[in-house]
């Protein structure tokens, strides 16, 4: 997205040219990878034109001007269907656009269409009954899951058929598919990014963030999307810094931790190295690296349940009641197993979120930024339910949260950039969380690490 | 605090009482699949109960103090 920007802004690419070229992809592509729900090719090119005239007329630009993106399908677009993957809001024309709909197209940006996702976005797994489940570009003969529930954003990236998209993550819905399917991805901070617009899964865990190919782009986005909104009360007054004037390259004294039980030490063997390894690489450039523990982290798995279903039925409790058989089976569940918390489970859990919060402000005192596997497995064929880790079968969907749902509790930032492949040719994702805030060190730590290695370089082979 | 008894067996027949309580109409098959999705927060969360019973829940409005410009860590003080 900085290339093209770039290449927009000194007249060496028109931004009608960029734009043809990525519907042309999406044509190509998309009826195979399924990652669009809706393509607005029509609206893309006459602001494409806009953006054109704009350039050919000197007038100020927007940092993004001409760039395309994608858009999940739960951010409200106005005028243009939002489904949020569902059948029941297969209809849904908003009035409105969210707001970070708004600041992207205000900065320039041209939007490409809507992309799929998993059902009211609740679930890690990517799969997706009613839309079709999108197909990991990684892998053109075996389907396998981008995971989220940001998969169209991760197949769209992926394959090239935008240069940047935003999903939201409640659980890891922007981390999981970045890591899966060989991108950047950032959760920021909670009320970094305002929600207004965005159809709600659980709001004290929403969160809204970039998906892109580097930790530039990354830093491009949120300095676009970032601030407080009076429309979202939980947005934040805290000012937000020039992201991509923080990307230094160095990391010379950073103060690393590498996140070993529970994460590091219980992933399958090439996620272990891949993160091992990406610790050695942020040592070799003068970082101090250091093994660490979250003892809090048992306590994710109970938080995580009697808030998040809890506050997603309350959402959903009057559809679920008169229109059950509009939803997929296994969303369903997930969601009215919130019916069956009391009011004092969900208030304990809320409890449990402060320790869990506390317990890794203790860590980021001691070191700027944490390491972890973004997911403790590649992207598994979508037909297979469950995996093999550390000599046990699991349930797919329930594991590829395992990493980053406990950051959805705390609100702490976080971004997966890519940091290897295994033997099957499969992206391997490296977390990195900071302090509250500090989205500044957390990009500046994955750019350091992008300019020393070449993981998030590597396309996938798109023979179809 | 005094020991809590421990928190009931999720069950099918539980979680029948617990839906037509709040009008749901969800059948066995329907029931049994949710078994284990309640039963794995709940579980935990029972051994979690000795938490410090000053333990608040969390406050996603708290800034950082040193961001918010605030020395008592962004809480308003009385006036």
């Amino acid at each position: 997205m900085t290339e093209l920007a770039h290449l927009v802004a000194s007249r060496e690419v028109s931004p009608v040219e960029v734009t043809q070229a990525h519907l042309d992809r999406i044509a190509r592509l998309d009826p195979k990878l399924n990652a669009y729900v809706t393509v607005t090719a029509d609206l893309a090119l006459a602001a494409a034109r806009v953006a054109e005239a704009a350039v050919v007329a000197g007038r100020p630009l927007g940092s993004l001007h001409g760039v395309p993106f994608g858009l999940k399908d739960v951010f409200d677009t106005k005028g243009v269907r939002t489904t949020a993957g569902s059948r029941i809001l297969a209809e849904r024309i908003p009035d409105a656009d969210a707001t970070v709909t708004r600041r992207l197209v205000e900065a320039g940006g041209i939007l490409l269409g809507k992309l799929q996702m998993v059902e009211f976005a609740f679930g890690a797994d990517g799969v997706n009954d009613r839309y079709g489940t999108p197909w990991n570009p990684w892998d053109m003969a075996i389907h396998r899951v981008c995971g989220g529930s940001s998969s169209g954003a991760g197949a769209a990236v992926a394959a090239g058929m935008c240069p940047g998209a935003l999903g939201s993550d409640t659980g890891g819905s922007v981390r999981i598919p970045a890591s899966l399917c060989g991108l950047s991805g950032l959760k920021p901070t909670y009320g970094r990014v305002s929600r207004a617009g965005v159809l709600p899964l659980a709001w004290t865990m929403d969160h809204v963030g970039p998906m892109t190919r580097t930790a530039g782009d990354l830093a491009l986005m949120l300095g676009v999307i970032a601030g407080p909104d009076p429309l979202d009360a939980t947005s934040s007054e805290v000012p937000v810094p020039d992201y991509v004037a923080a990307l230094s390259g160095e990391v010379d004294g950073i103060r690393v931790g590498v996140l070993r039980e529970y994460f590091v030490d219980d992933a399958a063997p090439e996620q272990r190295a891949a993160v091992e390894a990406a610790g050695q690489t942020l040592e070799g450039l003068g970082a101090t690296i250091e093994d660490t523990q979250l003892p809090a982290m048992p306590m994710s798995v109970a938080a995580k349940q009697t808030v998040l279903a809890p506050e997603a039925y309350a959402y959903h409790e009057a559809w679920l009641k008169t229109r059950a058989a509009d939803y997929g089976s296994a969303v369903r569940a997930r969601i009215l197993a919130g019916a069956f918390v009391t009011g004092t489970e969900y208030v304990n859990g809320q409890r449990l979120r402060t320790l869990l919060r506390n317990d890794i402000d203790r860590l980021l005192a001691r070191y700027d930024v944490l390491l972890a596997p973004s997911t403790a497995f590649a992207a598994p064929p979508v037909a297979e339910k469950t995996v093999e880790l550390g000599g046990q079968s699991v349930p797919v969907a329930m594991n590829l949260s395992r990493y980053t749902g406990v950051f959805n509790l705390s609100g702490h930032p976080a971004a997966s950039v890519p940091c290897g492949f295994t033997a099957e040719g499969l992206p391997i994702g490296l977390q990195i969380v900071g302090r509250w805030f500090d989205e500044s060190t957390v990009l500046r730590v994955a750019d350091a690490y992008q300019r020393a290695t070449d993981w998030h370089a590597r396309r996938p082979d798109l023979v179809v | 605090m005094p020991e809590l008894p421990p928190t009931p067996t999720v069950t099918i027949d539980l979680l029948r009482s617990l839906a037509v309580a709040q009008g749901l109409e969800l059948s066995d098959e329907e029931l049994a699949s949710l078994v284990p999705l309640v039963a794995i927060g709940r579980d935990p969360l029972a051994a979690a109960r000795d938490m410090p019973p000053e333990t608040e829940p969390v406050v996603h409005f708290r800034m950082p103090a040193q961001l918010a410009g605030h020395r008592d860590g962004g809480r308003k003080s009385s006036p």
